[in-house]
């Protein structure tokens, strides 16, 4: 929303509040102010512009005449009179003018509002002595698309800003919220900075038009008072004798709008003022030069004003309902509340006008816009509320304008508006705020924005003003009066929460999990939950995932199943820029397709680690696993099957990795994760053969972890007497798995073992085809006493045919 | 032997025994000189089987010599064993010279980085958990009920459009969606957990934003929520200002502004001194002074009626605001793209 202070101005004299300047000077401190006061009142400024300044050196000249220059196709020589400076030669780049238009023309030494100081130049050769200007040059307006067309009427060398009237002004443009339809309008900022400043504010009123007996009007009709609550006709004539008031045309260009025809604008200005969308159409284009309001029909088309045919239509099952505009044929002439036809659009030649003021349900123009993707001036109006006493005030401020009066005014709906009433209790309202508000306070906050106070026992009364529709309920109130008290004079009180602040277990976890992770290298990623709907399936998971219904783009069109496809992406973007080596980590959700009790997606959280090497990748990784499983304060998993993971259906969402380097990460008893290498053939596909390095990934179920973490941990008492330790090595079948050997040997060396690991593993020739050696150190450890000689050789005695038992390993003489 | 040849013998010995352990150059030398000495069989030993030859008188003279020789020698070589033990240590120690900026410089494992998002996460979590709060989690994958319909947004209201959802393929059309805030969290909260409620909702939402340098289509918020009776606006304020200068520093306020959310009435957006210029105006902050951080205000009585509060004993506030963007401003990333990439040459610089 743009307003101008000069038009704010006529509603209260702001000028007043500048301690330096005036009208024709603007102080930097006024401004300042208005900006200040403007941002507290919650009308956020966006951006301030100083326009019809610094144009000095701007004077009104005709061109004379235009010349190409050879070899440009982009500018041309053009000569103006500049009626007592004479006739001077300028290259102008624009195309919109022809000899014996008027134009702004720049001398040299001007300093435009735009920040441009004019010098004299050469351009191809030719001498430019000055600039001719655009609106947007001259911050006249926002037409930038070629010069600014001058009245012939004008004198020539007079200076731009006397010939125009022009006098210093500022832009504020404000960012205004849904919930302030009133500040839509220069009234509704200037009411509100009116009482911020407790300067008089000037209320529009109604004017009562003697119209005669014209009685053409009364076809006019309103079928459905859902759709229109209020409905106001005026004929006007003679409309080409009609002139509008100067400061009109130039006001709307500043505000962003076109300035067309003395009607158009004045429907325009009325709408940017008070906020009341009016539409005029000629007269006699309409059949009897009346309109009616209805729902529309199935068959119901109408060219719009922008020249598009919208097929309208009303079905309550599916909820919308359009509003058309009739003529007494019932030919449709205009979509309520949104734009007009193009058959009854004002033109040139028009001499009667029928004005359309009306007040239209906001929610049905709402669907009628969005449906039809047609948003206007109006329809934004409407869809946020506008205030259903205006009609006769836009009327009035129209004719004002104008400088006529109606021939004939109908209301075809009269107004029938009960103001809210809404109680405040003192209690609420000092509470919520934290401080003694006196009556006569209140009343000094609320009575200029137009809301009534009235006390009610010991509590009030208020009415709610009809331009406040967001205004129901007391804590609303009470809004008001925080935001016209001022929301940085309440105080800052600090909390006493009666409870300790605190993480929980799982958050405290999260936390040290991210610690472990960047202490073993691996950088933190954030990677998409949104993925291609193809980008599972090259790791095995299945596409089935759970689509987004409006996606903007097809890369990012499903929620991941894991977190590898993301984690590749990452790999692939590292891969490709030669950075190495890669230790990616992430923590994040995943979504199944499968439904929960409470109706959505099974959301399940993961960890993964990625890691590449020019070796073997997968026996860093597993070391990680180790260290992790550690960190949970966990046994150590089972390395099982990757099979296992997709013999239920809730374990689909796991990738498949290289068929034999990889394994299903089991802990007591349930498949939690999965480990292993990415095949060599899909890391050159994804990476284009970037990387030869290996890829080994690891991805866990963290609410899995989650649940089979152990509670506080019981001290052991640690033994007073010394260890003994022993190494033994075995001839092993090929088949026999390391994890599966060392923990048998653990379990077979007896209560004493306090540990038992792999420290080395080898084949060679001598040991014959499908044959390994591992070598186990063993220690034992007795808490009341020290191990004996013949304890060690009983558990290796015992440990040898144990092993040979299960798993036909030979212990091999050390 | 007479007793002067005894006695000559003796000054003869320590003389010898002087030039000896001078000369030995290493300590395991010095041990077999010490034997050769005042060992058993040592030349001290064969001047002590001579005493018993002596008479009383004599003995007395030659054993207080002997004894005197005995004690110089081991002074001799316990100072010998000082020097020779300094040396060697010395030596070994120079042997096992280490340029040890070698093992600062090589390709070696290097600590990781937890992500910028992560990290700003727990610093803003830590400050409302020194304030008292309790930090609450939530699904990212939400019913419309508790990100919109429970938060007092119903179906055509404008800010639904103005937070473009992504709707998910579940359940009936437009029923579920990825979480456009962390508000439903609290809708959570209230709904299962009797006040008085002291929590902060951090996490990752979603809006169906193109990205640009200011929005990428998931991002991270930090919410905050208070239920308690008879908590006022002036609690709002002073919590948003505690909060500021724990985390932006002492030095910076805070100022509410008014503003439109229809979960909150009165409704504010608050602004913080500009952490650029320090609040004289700057291009950052327009020459205001201030930056809009997050938008807060008093929880709406809808929304304390849609989780079976009664708006009339209860009140509360609530706040938010984004984790990316409190990031991007303390580190001067001026894009957020640079997010969605994952480049470890970004990562790893935090």
């Amino acid at each position: 929303m743009k307003v101008l202070l000069s038009w704010l101005s006529e509603f209260a004299d702001f000028y007043s509040l500048d301690k330096e300047g005036g009208p024709d000077e603007i102080s930097d401190a006024l401004v300042k102010t208005l900006a200040d006061a403007m941002n507290n009142l919650g009308l956020v400024v966006e951006e301030i512009d100083k326009v019809g300044g610094n144009l000095d050196a701007v004077f009104v000249a005709k061109v004379v005449e235009i010349e190409a220059i050879k070899g440009a196709d982009k500018i041309r020589r053009v000569i103006v009179d500049v009626g007592d400076k004479g006739e001077i030669q300028v290259v102008c780049g624009a195309f919109n003018f022809v000899v014996g238009d008027y134009v702004p023309y720049a001398a040299i030494g001007a300093a435009l509002p735009n920040g441009l100081t004019i010098k004299a130049a050469k351009m191809r050769g030719v001498d430019s002595f000055g600039m001719l200007c655009s609106k947007t040059e001259l911050r006249l307006g926002a037409d930038s698309s070629g010069l600014m067309i001058l009245d012939r009427a004008l004198i020539l060398g007079t200076p731009i800003a006397e010939a125009l009237s022009i006098r210093p002004d500022v832009l504020f443009d404000l960012a205004i919220e849904a919930n302030r339809p009133d500040a839509n309008s220069v009234i509704g900022v200037a009411r509100d900075l009116a009482a911020h400043f407790r300067l008089p504010f000037c209320q529009p009123m109604a004017v009562s038009f003697d119209v005669g007996k014209d009685d053409s009007l009364k076809l006019a009709r309103v079928t459905d008072l859902d759709l229109c609550d209020r409905l106001l006709l005026a004929r006007i004539g003679d409309v080409s004798k009609l002139k509008i008031k100067e400061f009109v045309p130039l006001r709307l260009e500043l505000c962003g709008m076109r300035s067309i025809n003395p009607i158009v604008d004045a429907s325009n200005y009325v709408m940017l003022e008070l906020g009341q969308p009016t539409h005029p159409y000629d007269a006699t284009k309409l059949a009897s030069g009346v309109v009616s309001v209805r729902a529309a029909k199935p068959t119901d088309e109408l060219v719009t004003l922008d020249g598009v045919v919208r097929k309208l239509a009303s079905d309550q099952r599916d909820g919308f309902l359009d509003i058309v505009i009739v003529d007494s044929k019932d030919e449709v002439v205009g979509l309520g509340g949104i734009m007009g036809g193009e058959s009854s659009e004002i033109s040139d030649s028009t001499e009667s006008v029928l004005l359309e003021i009306a007040h239209f349900n906001s929610s049905t123009i709402a669907k009628t816009s969005k449906r039809l993707q047609l948003r206007s001036e109006a329809s934004a109006r409407f869809e946020r509320g506008v205030d259903l006493e205006l009609p006769p005030i836009a009327l009035a401020r129209f004719c004002e304008l104008l400088d006529t009066s109606p021939s004939a005014v109908l209301e075809v709906v009269p107004l029938a508006f009960e103001p809210k009433r809404v109680k405040l209790r003192f209690e609420r309202l000092n509470s919520y705020l934290n401080h003694e508000f006196m009556i006569d306070e209140v009343k000094g906050l609320l009575e200029p924005i137009g809301f009534g106070v009235v006390p009610m026992g010991a509590d009030l009364s208020i009415t709610v003003p009809s331009f406040r529709p967001d205004c129901s309920i007391e804590v609303d109130i009470i809004e008001e009066v925080a935001r016209h008290y001022g929301y940085s004079k309440v105080d800052k009180l600090r909390l006493n929460p009666p409870q300790v602040g605190g993480l929980n277990r799982r958050q405290k976890l999260r936390r040290e999990i991210r610690g472990f992770a960047r202490d073993n290298g691996f950088y933190e990623m954030w990677g998409s939950s949104m993925l291609s709907p193809t980008e599972h399936s090259p790791f095995g998971i299945s596409d089935q995932a759970v689509a987004l219904s409006n996606p903007l783009a097809r890369e990012e069109s499903v929620l991941r199943r894991s977190l590898l496809p993301s984690m590749a992406r990452a790999l692939v973007r590292n891969s490709n820029r030669q950075i190495t080596p890669i230790r990616l980590f992430e923590m994040g959700k995943v979504f199944e397709p499968r439904v929960t009790e409470e109706g959505l997606p099974l959301e399940t959280e993961r960890m993964a680690f990625l890691l590449t090497s020019p070796e073997s990748a997968t026996d860093e990784m597993t070391r990680i696993l180790g260290l992790c499983f550690g960190f949970f304060k966990l046994p150590q998993p089972i390395l099982d099957s990757p099979t296992v993971l997709h013999e239920e259906s809730i374990m689909t969402s796991w990738p498949i990795l290289h068929s034999t380097r990889s394994a299903a990460v089991v802990s007591n008893g349930t498949p939690i994760g999965v480990l292993g290498e990415l095949d060599r053939d899909l890391v050159a596909t994804l990476t284009s053969n970037t990387t030869k390095d290996r890829v080994a990934y690891l991805e866990l179920d963290l609410g899995l972890i989650f649940a089979q973490l152990p509670g506080a941990v019981q001290a052991k008492a640690v033994s007073a007497f010394p260890p003994s330790e022993f190494d033994l090595a075995f001839l092993v079948p090929d088949s026999v798995g390391a994890q599966e050997m060392v923990n048998a040997v653990r379990s077979s060396a007896g209560e004493f073992c306090e540990s038992a690991y792999l420290f080395d593993s080898y084949k060679s020739k001598e040991m014959g085809e499908g044959i390994k050696s591992l070598a186990v150190k063993i220690r034992l450890q007795n808490p009341n006493a020290t191990v004996t000689d013949t304890e060690i050789q009983d558990a290796i005695a015992r440990i040898a045919s144990d092993m040979d038992m299960s798993f036909g390993a030979k212990l091999r003489t050390v | 032997m007479t007793i002067d040849e005894l006695l000559a013998q003796l000054d003869e010995i320590l003389k010898r025994a002087e030039g000896h352990f001078a000369d030995v150059t290493k300590v395991a030398d010095l041990r077999e000189l010490e034997l050769g000495y005042i060992g058993k069989k040592g030349f001290l030993a064969e001047v002590s089987s001579e005493l018993r030859n002596l008479d009383p008188e004599a003995r007395k003279v030659v054993g207080e010599a002997l004894n005197s020789v005995r004690s110089k020698i081991a002074s001799y070589s316990e100072s010998a064993r000082d020097v020779l033990v300094a040396k060697e240590t010395e030596e070994r120690i120079a042997s096992e010279a280490q340029d040890l900026s070698e093992f600062l410089v090589r390709k070696t494992d290097r600590i990781g980085s937890i992500h910028l998002i992560s990290q700003t996460r727990a610093e803003l979590e830590d400050v409302f958990v020194g304030m008292g709060f309790v930090v609450e989690d939530g699904p990212e994958v939400e019913s419309e009920w508790n990100n919109f319909e429970a938060l007092n947004i119903p179906r055509h209201h404008p800010a639904r459009a103005s937070q473009d959802s992504f709707f998910l393929e579940f359940g009936s059309a437009n029923s579920v969606l990825l979480r456009t805030h962390t508000s439903p969290t609290q809708i959570r909260v209230m709904s299962t957990q009797p006040p008085p409620i002291y929590a902060v909702m951090p996490g990752r939402v979603y809006r169906r934003d193109t990205a640009d340098a200011r929005h990428t289509p998931a991002f991270h918020q930090i919410e905050g929520l208070v239920i308690d009776k008879r908590i006022n606006f002036a609690h709002l304020a002073g919590t948003i200002d505690t909060f500021t200068k724990a985390y932006f520093g002492p030095n910076k306020t805070s100022r509410l502004r008014p503003a439109y959310f229809p979960f909150t009435e009165p409704s504010a957006e608050f602004e913080i001194t500009c952490t650029i210029c320090d609040g004289t105006g700057c291009r950052t902050c327009s020459n205001t002074g201030w930056i809009e951080l997050g938008g807060c205000g008093m929880v709406h009585p809808n929304v304390l009626v849609s989780v079976g509060l009664d708006p009339e004993e209860w009140s509360g506030f609530a706040f938010g605001f984004g984790i990316d963007r409190c990031a991007q401003m303390k580190h001067a990333i001026s894009d957020a793209r640079v997010y969605l990439d994952n480049d470890i040459r970004f990562l790893s610089q935090f």
